[in-house]
């Protein structure tokens, strides 16, 4: 049987168990049922290591579950960010990276010198087409500069670089927590900063799993290239490839998921593709037509509640609601609405009764903000279908509670 | 991907440099252990240690009881391109100048002038971002922004001059603990902590940095040690935690986990019910947010304690149903 290591070659093979212990939190060994027991073992001792206190277990139905919790709102730093620090590597790579930089401090030199020089140095052998080899993979990392003197070619440490000052540093700490914020967190590492700063409100740590798609995404979306997506389906778990065109990438802060919006050329309409249902991208050629496509994607925007391009029908027009709301106690609501209401037309049209409509193409994503006014709806107006939902949803939500539907008492 | 994970950055590699980097002047045993367990995960040291201090990684040697680096200088990293083009692309994020100079800010720009940025703000969209965001661009704003991260680095009480719907302009003495920021707000809140002028008691505040009027060093003693505000803000919450059953249906199941996700929770599955069990724990200041959050799930979540909280659910849904059955005009 192989040793264990703690560090692994792929991503993708932490990803999935980190996510699930993370998200989940309820699955026992034997729910990881596409996994072998073994991959499982491994799996679960890794995410264990990696996650420290952050990962722990309790017993539930007479199995033990394993699972993340953390209270994200009081920790500095992602603790998934670990995951990313994973990438196992060789003797060779590690007795490299340091003599190789250590000895360019002191100025530039050939691939041949700094053999010699690292073999005297370091007590082991070393061969020049692994120091040429590691030199010019730092090269393309922009680690190093690479320059050529006659035939061959010398090395430095890369000039290309900034001075991270205090203020830098500082910046680094607050967006470490955004968009691929597992770079940031790189540059506080090599530095040997730790975010003591700030913490972190609606912060979904998850995200970070989802970087590599992202990054990869965002590298096409860059350049206007199509990309072909591999995504998993939720119930089928099999994988499915897209060509699509990237255009955006939409972010729900109330519901925790990120989106790659999309644009599909053979159906000539945009769709959105959870970031956490992808598993891989390719980035394929660039398209001539990308700009009208941003155009095009502007001007449907503004109809889009979340992230839903569909509706009941291509005639939706939307939902509208009337609420009661005490106009000198509560203004906080009117402010709420005004700063939750993505745009929509809000007035008053009586003695504390106000009215929110707007017009998107899918007001089924709009129902669950609805119903955060449960309590103060008068009227609501959308499709027969959504209509008759929420008042169904009502009553048994009175039902569930324990509250009689006609007077309204318990 | 491949250009994301890469061992370069990783938790090895970086224990490797802090200890080089102790070496220098001498490093013993019991330092080395404790890099290790500070800094690796919980089973990096069977891994690491027998190959840096009896391996193949020839970094250190041993005189004596202690170990010396066998690298010329100490151990630095230039930044990367990948590290480069993430700083480029912060500067198109409008929240980039609470930090950076004019001067910074421009220096940095010519610096990166050649680098491609890893993304820009435009390329995405927040659907429910909150459209009553701070105003990063007002340098009233910023300058209160400034002067309230100096004072969380440097840990120094600060009077603020704050207005609040209900009471008002006030000013008082506070004493910083660090800044929060709420991506669905987009709001900066200073966590801080206050004497309350009565009772004498250190209490927890939360200021939203857009009602700041203005903030300067307080001229009184520091009669808040740092140690106390922290623990002010990362003691476990009081309050029993919610309790609540998630059903099949409508995929609320992932759909709360993953909006919850955030919070410190717990989640159990009765297969003889068909029903999930989540034990979420709270801030109290947060109780109206997770009321109305939970209310928007409908009647796939049902709420079983603490009885307060399930209390004020059904008053709104009583509410709701008088409403409903109240003619209207």
């Amino acid at each position: 049987m192989a040793e264990f290591s703690e560090l692994i070659k792929n991503f993708n093979k932490i990803r999935d168990f980190m996510r699930d212990f993370y998200i989940y939190g309820f699955k026992a060994r034997d729910d990881f049922s596409l996994k072998s027991a073994r991959t499982y073992d491994n799996e679960k001792r890794r995410c264990e290591s990696y996650l420290g206190e952050n990962f722990k277990w309790a017993y539930a139905g007479g199995s033990k579950v394993s699972f993340v919790s953390a209270d994200c709102g009081k920790i500095p730093a992602n603790p998934l960010f670990a995951a990313w620090k994973s990438k196992s590597f060789t003797g060779n790579d590690i007795m490299l990276h340091f003599y190789i930089l250590d000895a360019l401090q002191t100025g530039d030199k050939s691939a041949d010198e700094l053999t010699d020089e690292i073999s005297a140095k370091s007590g082991n052998f070393f061969d020049l087409q692994t120091v040429r080899g590691k030199c010019a993979e730092y090269a393309g990392l922009g680690i190093l500069t690479k320059e050529k003197n006659g035939k061959a070619f010398r090395y430095s440490l890369s000039k290309n670089t900034v001075n991270l000052d205090d203020e830098i540093l500082d910046a680094v700490k607050f967006f470490q927590s955004g968009a691929l914020g597992i770079i940031g967190d790189y540059i506080l590492d090599n530095t040997g900063c730790e975010n003591d700063l700030f913490v972190f409100k609606h912060h979904y740590i998850a995200h970070t799993l989802e970087d590599g798609i992202l990054f990869d995404i965002l590298d096409a979306l860059r350049e206007h290239k199509e990309i072909e997506a591999v995504l998993v389906g939720a119930k089928s778990g099999k994988p499915v490839k897209n060509r699509v065109v990237p255009a955006k990438i939409l972010c729900s802060f109330w519901s925790g998921r990120r989106y790659l919006c999309a644009y599909l050329p053979a159906s000539r309409r945009f769709s959105t593709y959870r970031l956490d249902a992808i598993k891989s991208v390719a980035a394929l050629e660039p398209v001539e037509n990308y700009m009208e496509i941003q155009e095009s994607l502007s001007r449907n925007i503004g109809r889009v509640w979340g992230v839903s391009f569909d509706g009941d029908s291509r005639n939706e027009r939307g939902f509208s609601m009337t609420l009661r709301i005490d106009e000198n106690r509560e203004k906080h609501i009117i402010s709420r609405i005004n700063k939750e209401g993505r745009g929509g037309a809000f007035e008053r049209v009586g003695d504390n009764t106000f009215k929110f409509s707007k017009d998107i193409f899918d007001a089924n994503e709009a129902m669950p903000w609805v119903k955060t006014f449960i309590g103060r709806l008068i009227s609501f107006e959308s499709t027969d279908r959504l209509e008759k939902k929420l008042a169904a949803d009502i009553r048994r939500m009175a039902e569930m509670y324990g509250i009689r539907e006609e007077a309204g008492d318990e | 991907m491949s250009k994301l994970f890469s061992e370069l950055y990783g938790c090895y590699y970086g224990i490797v440099s802090r200890i080089v980097k102790r070496a220098g002047g001498g490093v013993s045993k019991k330092d080395i252990d404790a890099v290790v367990s500070e800094h690796g995960f919980s089973e990096t040291a069977f891994h690491l240690l027998p190959e840096l201090l009896d391996g193949d990684w020839n970094f250190l040697e041993k005189r004596g009881d202690l170990y010396y680096s066998k690298l010329d200088a100490q151990p630095i990293r230039p930044l990367t391109q990948l590290e480069l083009s993430w700083l480029k692309a912060l500067l198109s994020d409008p929240r980039i100048r609470l930090f950076l100079s004019d001067e910074t800010l421009a220096t940095l720009a010519r610096a990166l002038s050649g680098v491609a940025p890893a993304f820009d703000a435009g390329d995405f969209i927040s659907v429910d971002r909150h459209l009553d965001g701070d105003p990063y661009g007002d340098p009233a704003y910023i300058a209160n922004f400034r002067e309230l991260l100096k004072a969380c680095k440097n840990k120094y009480p600060v009077a603020i001059v704050y207005h609040s719907e209900r009471v008002g302009r006030s000013q008082r003495a506070y004493h910083p603990f660090k800044l929060s920021y709420s991506s669905l707000n987009d709001k900066f809140r200073l966590l801080c902590a206050a004497f309350n002028a009565k009772t004498q008691k250190l209490n927890k505040v939360t200021l939203n940095l857009g009602r700041i009027v203005s903030v300067e060093p307080s001229g009184l003693p520091h009669r808040a040690p740092p140690e106390i505000v922290r623990k002010l803000f990362t003691e476990p919450n009081a309050n029993p935690p919610i309790t609540l059953e998630i059903t099949k249906e409508r995929n609320a199941l992932e759909r709360f986990l993953l909006q919850f996700a955030s919070f410190d929770r717990k989640t159990e599955y009765d297969p003889d019910r068909g029903i999930y069990t989540c034990q979420l724990s709270y801030d109290i200041a947060d109780e109206t947010e997770l009321l109305i959050r939970i209310l928007s799930f409908g009647p796939t979540v049902k709420v079983l304690s603490p009885q307060g909280f399930v209390g004020q659910i059904k008053e709104r849904l009583a509410k709701q149903l008088r409403l409903m059955h109240t003619p209207q005009k």
